[in-house]
């Protein structure tokens, strides 16, 4: 399924980007353009919905939420669809977004594979586990504020990336193939458990599907809490390896001779990177295509540097989500439409375009 | 594409397993005792019709029957046939002796060399999947198809019940039920009969809104109850999921909920963020519902059309 060492796809790339021309100082900009994007896509994203409110009564009802800021006069029903349902929803789906993409891109970048995705080494799967022996447990599956929904998912997350990661481990570091193969065959168990559960506990099936397909209708202001700070420290502390991934993206052996510490990298990295996606997989449940496909649309457009990848990947990877979730809470008046759906229907199809993209790039050179 | 089937699916799984479990209703079969039993011998041979179109021939009473649907299982008991069940399914669980019964298959998958180790004359499945239809015809295992999917009125759980009654030879005793169902339906709705303008009602079938629209089985009794279901058609969806927005702008009168094994309750509906706003939550006209009762096809659906009907209209039933 994986070339496990693709022949460093980004490598050419790399070299026409002429790293040590741009810094740090100088990608500022492209940040700031690229935040403002994603706050005016959130803004629509809030006043667009099934229910008509005018743009106007929306601003105001936002506005009303700051102190001194009088709230204009209007149904109480509409200021608790702004701020109670739509507000949380869009942020919750911004985050998901940006945490999939970011990750994704860190995930693509240690394992110089162009498939590789925040899914990869167990995440999902170990997510699932975790969620689905929550639901058929006698535990109350709510959605509220105590669930324990997301501390299950996140946990069984986390171990199931363990997992994968003891298992690849041989002699004194971890080969990126055999991480992606042990990864593989974790997500193999972790969904067969799942199915297996699900088929047990037929009166679940319905709870334990809708956790696996994901999505933000039961998004809450409390769920955006609780990722907010994965989300941020662990994108944080990310960016400060744009640079070493760069130079990651070469070879392994070669930025070993550079001074890389390559087995700490990649433990940082992906052990970042995990993290922040369980903290989005437990309040979301399983996105796909955002991980995969964002990372590859802002390398096409703005090249491989890490330091301008990573940044860009969240924003564009907000922005992607929020649309698509727009698109599942407004496309079929008042009824959701499964979003994995929109992101699988948007991202496949690009997917098979990237390909052929460049396969073509390698029969022409 | 796939996973919205399979989602699909799934609900519909969930909710044939409930249906299938809500049907002996002992209460209304007690009161059949005195009356004539047709013999069972002038009802055989019967010919059935399934629903993939083929046929399905007894020549005499079966006697020992496989149950693959807890619904039928219901039937069954209300109808006094229990004594020819060899097996039940694993999400049999009314009434207690169904639940308690010895020999248990899986219907969801379901295994045919146990299912034909058990050497049934008759095999009941409502819910074609695993292609165990076929498979049990290639055996040439008795099977009555009767799609689950099929059933989606009250009407249509009567047709269940004479079904059972030709498939058991208990006719009689079918009738007898159906009539006896039809009567406190009809105590029903001629209560409501005058009502124009019902309640506006969301039934959520769980923490993530689904719901049933008119185009389910669930849908029918708030239809028969001349409420409004604030799903509508659902689009020709019986189990859409809505989102909060509509569910709020659509400001529901009462709210029935049927996930409270789910750990949703009155209280934490009340606790959702907005949720304030809304008139069942305001005026506390938020109630339970046993979900087996309410979506299984059995007799069991007319408790729960009672049990609506007090909800929606406590002044008219209190």
């Amino acid at each position: 399924m994986l070339e496990a060492r693709a022949e460093a796809p980004f490598a050419a790339a790399h070299e026409d980007a002429a790293p040590r021309l741009v810094t740090w100082r100088s990608l500022a900009p492209s940040y700031g353009l690229a935040a403002l994007a994603t706050l005016l896509m959130g803004l629509f994203a809030v006043s667009w919905g099934t229910v008509h409110i005018p743009p106007l009564a929306v601003a105001e009802i936002l506005l009303g939420r700051l102190p001194l800021v009088p709230a204009g006069d209007h149904p109480a029903t509409w200021s608790a669809i702004v701020w109670d349902i739509r507000v949380p929803r869009v942020v919750l789906a911004g985050l998901v977004g940006a945490t999939l993409a970011y990750s994704g891109a860190a995930y693509q970048g240690v394992f110089r594979n162009p498939l590789a995705e925040p899914y990869l080494i167990g995440v999902a799967a170990g997510a699932s586990v975790g969620a689905t022996l929550v639901i058929i447990s006698p535990l109350a599956v709510t959605a509220g504020v105590l669930s324990p929904l997301p501390p299950a998912a996140f946990a069984g997350a986390l171990v199931a990336v363990g997992i994968a990661w003891m298992l690849a481990r041989a002699g004194r570091g971890v080969s990126t193939v055999s991480l992606i193969l042990s990864g593989v065959a974790v997500s193999s168990l972790g969904t067969s458990v799942v199915t297996y559960l699900m088929l047990t506990y037929t009166d679940r099936t319905l709870s334990i599907l809708n956790w696996v397909l994901g999505g933000f209708n039961t998004a809450t202001w409390t769920r955006t809490q609780i990722l907010l700070p994965y989300a941020a420290a662990c994108g944080a502390l990310l960016l400060p390896y744009a640079r070493t991934l760069n130079v990651l993206q070469l070879d392994e052996d070669e930025a070993r001779r550079l001074g890389v510490n390559v087995e700490r990298v990649k433990l940082v990295v992906l052990g970042l990177a995990s993290l922040a996606t369980a903290a989005a997989v437990s309040v979301s449940g399983l996105i796909g295509f955002v991980g995969l496909v964002v990372p590859h649309t802002v390398r096409m457009v703005w090249g491989p540097d890490h330091r301008r990848l990573l940044p860009l990947s969240a924003f564009l990877g907000a922005s992607f989500l929020i649309a698509a979730d727009t698109i599942a809470r407004s496309a079929d008046a008042g009824r959701e439409v499964p979003i994995g759906v929109i992101t699988a229907l948007v991202g496949a199809p690009f997917f098979l375009f990237l390909l052929r993209r460049q396969q073509r790039a390698r029969v022409m050179p | 594409m796939t996973r919205t089937r399979s989602t699909r699916l799934g609900l519909a799984l969930a909710v044939a397993a409930l249906a299938l479990l809500a049907a002996a209703c002992g209460d209304s079969k007690s009161g059949s005792g005195s009356r004539p039993t047709p013999t069972p011998a002038a009802s055989f041979p019967v010919t059935l019709d399934r629903s993939d179109g083929k046929t399905l021939t007894l020549d005499a009473a079966p006697q020992r029957i496989v149950s693959l649907s807890p619904g039928a299982t219901e039937i069954i008991y209300a109808l006094g046939a229990e004594g020819s069940l060899a097996a039940v399914d694993n999400q049999a669980d009314y009434p207690q002796a169904a639940k308690d019964f010895p020999t248990k298959v899986d219907a969801y998958q379901p295994n045919v060399e146990a299912i034909a180790g058990l050497d049934p004359d008759l095999v009941f499945v409502a819910t074609d999947s695993d292609g165990i239809v076929a498979a049990l015809d290639r055996l040439h295992v008795p099977v009555l198809f009767s799609d689950l999917n099929t059933v989606t009125t009250i009407d249509g759980v009567y047709d269940q019940i004479r079904l059972l009654g030709r498939a058991t030879g208990t006719s009689g005793r079918a009738e007898d039920l159906v009539a006896a169902l039809q009567a406190r339906e009809r105590a029903v709705t001629g209560a409501v009969a005058d009502v124009s303008d019902g309640p506006r009602v969301y039934h959520e079938l769980d923490s993530t809104f689904y719901t049933a629209s008119d185009a389910s089985f669930i849908g029918d009794l708030y239809r028969l109850l001349h409420a409004r279901n604030i799903a509508g058609d659902g689009g020709g969806n019986p189990y859409p999921q809505l989102t909060q927005e509509a569910i709020l702008a659509a400001n529901p009168d009462v709210i029935v909920l049927a996930d409270e094994e789910f750990g949703v309750s009155v209280d934490s509906v009340k606790a959702r963020p907005g949720w304030d706003e809304v008139a069942a939550v305001k005026d506390n006209r938020i109630y339970g519902v046993d979900p087996d009762v309410i979506s299984r096809p059995g007799p069991r659906i007319i408790d729960a059309l009672e049990t609506l009907a007090k909800d929606l209209y406590p002044e008219k039933f209190g």
